[in-house]
C-alpha cells in the first residue's frame, strides 16, 4: 500500500491528514509504479534487444544477457527479452564461483549447455563470447520448444520480476558512467507518476517552494560573493560553486540527467555545497510534502512507546551529541519519535539516529520528516529497519556478489577465515557508515545516496574493500574484524595527519598499527576507540582529515549495473525462499517427530497394558486348570458315592424282596405288622435315599455343567492367548524401535 | 607476547537487552576502562582479551552483540558456534531480567549443547548503598541466583562501572572450558558453510528435540 495523504485528506476533511504508514513489506525502489509501467509496456514505448557488452568487463563482467534497449517500435517481444534475463540469473548463481578472469567465458559455456541445438548457427561471429546463443534461445523460449521447468514453476513471480526487470533495464543508459544516477531518478519519476494527482500537485507545490529557497540562498549568497565559507564541514568552498549548473539542475533535475549526467555526477561526487545540499536532496527525493509537513507537527504534541529508547540512545550516540546544538538535537529527537509513530510497524531501530542527523542539519524539522519518509519508503531503508531486516541481509548479499565478482580473491579469503559480511558491514549499511566515520564523511555518502538510491552505498563498501585488499589479504580472523570496522578509512586519511604513512601500506604487524591512529587519536589503542568516537576531528580540523574526494570518486568508478543488483535481488529472494522453506520444513518434521513420539508412547503404554492382562490372563488359566483337577475329582468322589449308593439300594431291595417272600410262610400277625412296619421304615427309608440319589444327581448335573462351563472358559482363554500371543509378535514385528 | 602454555581460544558471546552493559562490560575487560555513555552497539563488535589463570593461557575471543529487539535475528550467527555466553542483564531493570531469561532459553535449545552460561547482573554500582526504604535494585539477587541454579548457570552480579566482579565472570569461564578445548584459534572450523548464504534463520523454534525412548 502506497501511503496516500491524499485519500485521508478527502475522509478527514479540514483535519491535517494522517498519511498511512507504508506498510508494503515488501517495497523495493520501483515497484510502487509496476502497474503504471505495465501500461507504459503496453503502449509499445520500447523494445528490448540483447546485446554484449564486449568492453564492459571490469564494469560488469557478468552482463552477457543484458539487455538494452534499442528501438521504440515494437512492443511484441518485450517480454519474452526479459523472460531470458530471469532465467540467465539462475544461470549466473553458478557462475558466480568463477574468478572474474574467466567470468566471460564461462557464463557462454553455462548458457550453451543448456540448449544445444542453438549452438549451431554461430560460427561467424568474431567477438567472443558471442550473444546470439542466448537471442537464439530466446527465440527457441518463445516458440516452446525449451521449457525449463523451474521457469514454469516460478512463472507467477518472473512475471512481477519481469516486469521489474524490464523496468530496470531501461532506466538507464548504458554508455553513461553512472548506472546508479539515472536509474534512480527513472525510478523515483517512476514513483511520482504513480501517485495520484492530489499528491501529485502536493508534491510539485513543495518543489516549487523548494526551488524558490534556492534562489533565495543564491541570492544571499552571490550578495556575499567570495567570501569566506564558515561551517565545519563545508567541502566546496562557496566561491568555486558552479552557480549556472546548479540553477539548471535546481530547475530542471531531469533535463540535467539526461543532457549532463556525467557533469552532474561529478558534481555531486565533489560534495553539493552545503549551502544548497537540503534543498538539493529535497528536490531529487521529491520529498516536501505541505500535508506531511503538517502531519509532522502533529505528531510532534504526540507521545511514543519509543520515546525512552530514543532518548537513552540519542545520550549515548555520540555522532550526534557531537552536534553539539541544543536546539536540533530536540528537533532530531522530534523526527525519529514522530516516525517511530507514523510508521508503528519499524517504530524505533537503533541506527535512525544515525540517519536523521545529516537531514537535520540541513533542512527544517518537518522538511527532515518528509525527506525521511521518502527515504524510508521510496528509497527501501525502510526495509533496513524493519523486523528481520530484510533489506540488510539483502545488501550484504548485494556486496557478498559484488565483492566476489571485483575482488574475488578477497572474497575467498575473507569466506576461508570465517569472516561473513554481515560482521562488519552492518553497521555500514544501517547507518550509511555514520556509526563510524564523521559527518564530513557521511554527508558526502548521503549527497550520493540520495542521487542514487541507497545501492550506491555498496559502491563505497566494495571499494573500500579493494582499496585495502593488500592489507586484509594479509591478515587472519580477528586482525579481520578489526580493520574492517575500525581501519577501513584509513587509507583515505589525508597523509599530513599521518605520522608513518608507510604502516599504512603494510599494516600487518599488529603491534604497530595501533600507533597509526594513536598520534591523532590521542594515544589510545586505537582498536578498542572507535575512530569517529573523537568526532571532534569534524570540528578541529574539517573535512581535511580525510580526503573525501578521492574517496568518492574511486567509489564512482565503481558503476553497478542496476540491473545486475535487481537480478542479485530475485537471487536473494529466491534463497529466501528457500531458506524459509527450510526452517518451515524442519518445522514440520518437528512437528512430525514429536508426533510420533506420541504415538511411541502410546503403543508403548498399549503393551505394557497387554503385557499385563496377558499375565493375568495366565495365571487365571493356571488357577483354572488347578480348579478344574479338583472338580473331576470332586465328580470322580460323587460318582463312587453315587455307585455306592446304587449298590446299597439294589441291596435293600434284594432283602426286602427276600423279606416278602419269606412272610407267607411265617403266617403271623406280628410277622405281617413288622413286615408292615418294616416295610414301611424301608419304604421311607427308600424315599430317603430316592430323594438322597436326586439330590446327587442334581448335585452330579450340576458340576457336569460347571465342569462343561470351565471347559468351555479353558477353551475360551486359550483362544485368547493364541490370540495375545499373536498380536504380541505383531507388536513386535512392527514396532521399530528397540526394546 | 609468548605463553609458557599454549593458548587455549574461548569463543564466547554477550547477550541481553539494550543497555544493560554489554559493551561497557567488555571494555572493561578488554582495556579496563569505562564509558559512562557507551555507544549503542549497531551489528556486533569483535574484541579479544587474553588472560592467564594458573598456569593456563585463554584467549578470549568476544563478540558483543546489539541488544534491541530487533538485531536479534542477526544473533545466532554469533551464539552458534560459542563456547560460552555472558547473559547480562541490568539489575535495576526487570523487563531486562525476563529478556535474560529468554536468552538462556534461546541458547539452551539453539546453541551448542556444552555451552557455558554465565548470568551476570550488572550495574551493581547501583544498588551498592541501596537503603531499605528506596530500593533502586529491582532484580534480588535470590531470583538471579534462582534462576542460574536452575539452569546450571554460572552467575555473577557486577559493575562494569568500577570494575566489581568483571573479571572473576571471565575467569569463572575460563575455569570451566576444559583444557581440550584448545582450539587455537582456528575460527575457520566454524565457517565453510557461509557459501552464499543467507542468515536468517534467526529465532525459528527449534525445540530440543532428542528423541527419547526407551
Amino acid at each position: 500500500m502506497n501511503y496516500s495523504p491524499d485519500k485521508q485528506d478527502r475522509e478527514n476533511g479540514q483535519r491535517p491528514p494522517a498519511p498511512s504508514p507504508l506498510t508494503d513489506a515488501g517495497s523495493s525502489p520501483g515497484d510502487a509504479g509496476d502497474t503504471s509501467f505495465e501500461s507504459a509496456a503496453g503502449t509499445g514505448i520500447t523494445d528490448s534487444e540483447l546485446y554484449y557488452e564486449d568492453d564492459d568487463v571490469n564494469v560488469d563482467p557478468i552482463q552477457v544477457e543484458e539487455i538494452t534497449q534499442e528501438d521504440n517500435d515494437n512492443s511484441a517481444t518485450n517480454d519474452t527479452d526479459v523472460d531470458i534475463s530471469t532465467h540467465t540469473t539462475i544461470l549466473n548463481l553458478s557462475s558466480l564461483d568463477v574468478p572474474a578472469s574467466e567470468e566471460k567465458s564461462d557464463v557462454s559455456e553455462e548458457v550453451e549447455e543448456h540448449p544445444k541445438e542453438i549452438e549451431l548457427e554461430e560460427e561467424n561471429k568474431p567477438t567472443l563470447p558471442d550473444k546470439t546463443h542466448i537471442k537464439r534461445w530466446i527465440n527457441v523460449l518463445v516458440d516452446g520448444e525449451v521449457l525449463d521447468v523451474s521457469l514454469e514453476i516460478e512463472s507467477s513471480t518472473n512475471q512481477q520480476n519481469i516486469t521489474q526487470l524490464k523496468f530496470i533495464n531501461k532506466s538507464y543508459d548504458r554508455s553513461s558512467n553512472n548506472f546508479l544516477l539515472q536509474s534512480k531518478f527513472n525510478q523515483l519519476r517512476q514513483t511520482f507518476e504513480a501517485k495520484d494527482t492530489n499528491a501529485k500537485d502536493l508534491i510539485e507545490h513543495g518543489t516549487e517552494n523548494i526551488k524558490r529557497s534556492f534562489n533565495d540562498v543564491k541570492n544571499s549568497i552571490s550578495g556575499f560573493a567570495n567570501g569566506p565559507t564558515e561551517g565545519s564541514y563545508t567541502e566546496a568552498p562557496t566561491s568555486e560553486i558552479d552557480w549556472d549548473f546548479w540553477t539548471r539542475t535546481v530547475s530542471n533535475y531531469g533535463l540535467v540527467i539526461e543532457d549532463e549526467s556525467d557533469e552532474l555526477s561529478n558534481a555531486i561526487s565533489n560534495g553539493i555545497p552545503k549551502e544548497f545540499r537540503g534543498i538539493i536532496w529535497q528536490l531529487v527525493a521529491r520529498s516536501k510534502n505541505k500535508e506531511m509537513e503538517d502531519f509532522y507537527v502533529q505528531l510532534k504534541k504526540e507521545h511514543s512507546v519509543h520515546e525512552k529508547s530514543i532518548k537513552r540512545d540519542l545520550a549515548r550516540t555520540s555522532f550526534f551529541t557531537n552536534i553539539e546544538k541544543s536546539k536540533q538535537a530536540d528537533e532530531l529527537f522530534e523526527l525519529i519519535k514522530c516516525y517511530s509513530i507514523f510508521d508503528s510497524e519499524v517504530g524505533y531501530t537503533q541506527g535512525m539516529i544515525f540517519i536523521g542527523v545529516p537531514l537535520i542539519m540541513n533542512m527544517s524539522g518537518p522538511e527532515a520528516f518528509c525527506l525521511l519518509v521518502a527515504l524510508m519508503k521510496d528509497y527501501g531503508f525502510r526495509e533496513l529497519f524493519v523486523k528481520d531486516m530484510k533489506g540488510l541481509h539483502l545488501l550484504l548479499y548485494e556486496f557478498d556478489r559484488l565483492l566476489e565478482l571485483y575482488s574475488p580473491l578477497l572474497y575467498n579469503h575473507l569466506s576461508k577465515q570465517g569472516i561473513k559480511s554481515s560482521m562488519y558491514a552492518t553497521q555500514w549499511f544501517l547507518t550509511l557508515f555514520a556509526y563510524k566515520f564523521p559527518l564530513s564523511m557521511v554527508l558526502r555518502i548521503y549527497d550520493m545516496v540520495i542521487t542514487e538510491g541507497l545501492e550506491c552505498i555498496l559502491k563505497f563498501a566494495v571499494n573500500l574493500m579493494i582499496k585495502n585488499e593488500n592489507s586484509l589479504l594479509r591478515l587472519s580472523f580477528d586482525e579481520l574484524v578489526d580493520f574492517l570496522t575500525e581501519k577501513l578509512f584509513n587509507i583515505y586519511v589525508n597523509e599530513e595527519y599521518i605520522e608513518e604513512r608507510s604502516l599504512e601500506v603494510s599494516p600487518s604487524q599488529e603491534g604497530r598499527r595501533p600507533s597509526f591512529f594513536g598520534g591523532v587519536l590521542g594515544g589510545t589503542n586505537s582498536s578498542k576507540i572507535p575512530v569517529r568516537r573523537n568526532n571532534s576531528i569534524d570540528s578541529i580540523s574539517g573535512s581535511n582529515y580525510y580526503n573525501l574526494n578521492e574517496l568518492v570518486k574511486d567509489s564512482n568508478t565503481i558503476n553497478i549495473s542496476p540491473f545486475e543488483l535487481k537480478k542479485f535481488e530475485f537471487e536473494f529472494e529466491k534463497l529466501l525462499k528457500i531458506e524459509k522453506q527450510k526452517v518451515q520444513k524442519i518445522n514440520q518434521l518437528q512437528a512430525e517427530n514429536g508426533q510420533l513420539r506420541n504415538e511411541i508412547k502410546e503403543l508403548e503404554m498399549k503393551y505394557s497394558d497387554i503385557t499385563k492382562e496377558h499375565a493375568n490372563n495366565v495365571q487365571n488359566m493356571v488357577y483354572i486348570k488347578v480348579n478344574l483337577q479338583e472338580c473331576s475329582n470332586d465328580i470322580q468322589d460323587l460318582e463312587d458315592a453315587i455307585a455306592k449308593l446304587k449298590q446299597n439300594i439294589s441291596d435293600y431291595e434284594t432283602s426286602s424282596t427276600d423279606v416278602n417272600s419269606s412272610l407267607p410262610s411265617r403266617d403271623s400277625v406280628t410277622d405281617d405288622e413288622r413286615t408292615r412296619s418294616g416295610s414301611v421304615s424301608l419304604v421311607s427309608k427308600n424315599a430317603r435315599i430316592e430323594d438322597d440319589i436326586t439330590d446327587l444327581l442334581a448335585i452330579n448335573a450340576q458340576e457336569m455343567e460347571k465342569n462343561a462351563t470351565l471347559e468351555e472358559r479353558l477353551r475360551a482363554l486359550i483362544l485368547e492367548e493364541k490370540d495375545l500371543k499373536s498380536t504380541l509378535n505383531k507388536h513386535k514385528k512392527n514396532t521399530w524401535f528397540k526394546w | 607476547m609468548s605463553f609458557p602454555n599454549p593458548v587455549t581460544s574461548v569463543k564466547l558471546v554477550l547477550l541481553g537487552e539494550a543497555a544493560v552493559g554489554k559493551s561497557s562490560l567488555v571494555l572493561r575487560f578488554v582495556s579496563n576502562e569505562f564509558q559512562e555513555n557507551k555507544e549503542p552497539t549497531i551489528g556486533a563488535a569483535f574484541l579479544t582479551q587474553k588472560l592467564t589463570i594458573g598456569d593456563r593461557a585463554i584467549k578470549y575471543e568476544i563478540w558483543d552483540t546489539a541488544g534491541q529487539e530487533r538485531f536479534a535475528s542477526l544473533a545466532p550467527m554469533y551464539y552458534r558456534n560459542a563456547q560460552a555466553a555472558l547473559v547480562v542483564y541490568d539489575v535495576t531493570k526487570p523487563a531486562s531480567f525476563v529478556k535474560a531469561r529468554q536468552w538462556v532459553k534461546e541458547l539452551r535449545e539453539q546453541a551448542s549443547k556444552d555451552i557455558t552460561i554465565a548470568l551476570v547482573g550488572n550495574k551493581y554500582d547501583l544498588v551498592e548503598d541501596d537503603n531499605e526504604e528506596d530500593l533502586v535494585r529491582k532484580v534480588n539477587v535470590e531470583e538471579g541466583q534462582n534462576l542460574a541454579d536452575e539452569e546450571g548457570l554460572l552467575f555473577f552480579e557486577t559493575s562494569a562501572k568500577t570494575g566489581y566482579n568483571v573479571k572473576d565472570v571471565f575467569v569463572a569461564i575460563g575455569n570451566k572450558i576444559p583444557e581440550a578445548t584448545a582450539s587455537g584459534s582456528d575460527t575457520a572450523t566454524n565457517q565453510t558453510s557461509g557459501e552464499g548464504r543467507i542468515d536468517l534463520s534467526g529465532g525459528g523454534n527449534f525445540n530440543n528435540a532428542t528423541s527419547g525412548c526407551c
